[in-house]
């Protein structure tokens, strides 16, 4: 596993929580979910 | 007075998508001569390059990822990406990458698919509502794509018809 994939998966479960607790996100977490999504297209290519 | 309004256009689409938004923005300049128009393009398409010129006046293309460091993508997208802003941005890619990048980009108004801060898509324009509901994953669609792409950017010049018109 890929040191991208290794943070990016530690930092959706922050994003996760945050969303269970009815937080709003931020642009930090939004840069982190762009990256996690881009990450899954590759994969499905 | 200076005219300083800003259009982004997001289409991380196919080589495909890309030419169908070149024709889509056809007699655009024409419409809004003052309008400075960007567009944020895959690497892939730089082919076209040619032909983008003559309907962008900014070109932007999005680096791959790069999958050793977290932290170079971050300041890749902050440095690169995240600095410019629009007056309006319009999402053309009708996928969760593009969604995402839309709700990043700095810009008054969006259009086409984005994510609220609650992480829930959004989609508040009609035709790109019509392209979500109707065409993505089916084949029934009576419309051109182009024509639909003319209605989601307000190309002027647009006259939808049907196929079979």
């Amino acid at each position: 596993m890929s040191d991208l994939t290794i943070i990016l998966t530690q930092y959706l479960s922050n994003i996760k929580e945050k969303l269970l607790k009815n937080q709003v996100l931020d642009k930090e977490d939004f840069l982190y979910l762009y990256l996690a999504s881009v990450l899954e297209e590759d994969a499905k290519q | 007075m200076p005219n300083n309004k800003t259009i982004g256009l997001i289409q991380l689409g196919s080589i495909n998508q890309v030419l169908e938004t070149i024709v889509a923005f056809k007699g655009y300049t024409k419409s809004f001569p003052d309008i400075h128009k960007t567009i944020f393009l895959k690497s892939l398409a730089r082919e076209l390059e040619p032909l983008l010129k003559e309907e962008f006046e900014k070109i932007i293309y999005i680096q791959e990822l790069d999958k050793s460091s977290v932290e170079k993508n971050l300041n890749y997208l902050n440095e690169e990406i995240l600095k410019v802003s629009f007056s309006v941005l319009i999402n053309l890619t009708f996928s969760k990458a593009s969604a995402y990048l839309c709700s990043l980009i700095n810009a008054k108004f969006r259009l086409g698919f984005k994510y609220s801060k609650t992480n829930s898509l959004e989609i508040e324009d009609t035709w790109s509502k019509y392209i979500y509901a109707v065409i993505m994953g089916k084949n029934i669609n009576p419309f051109s794509i182009i024509d639909i792409y003319k209605s989601i950017i307000g190309n002027k010049q647009t006259k939808l018809q049907k196929f079979s018109d």
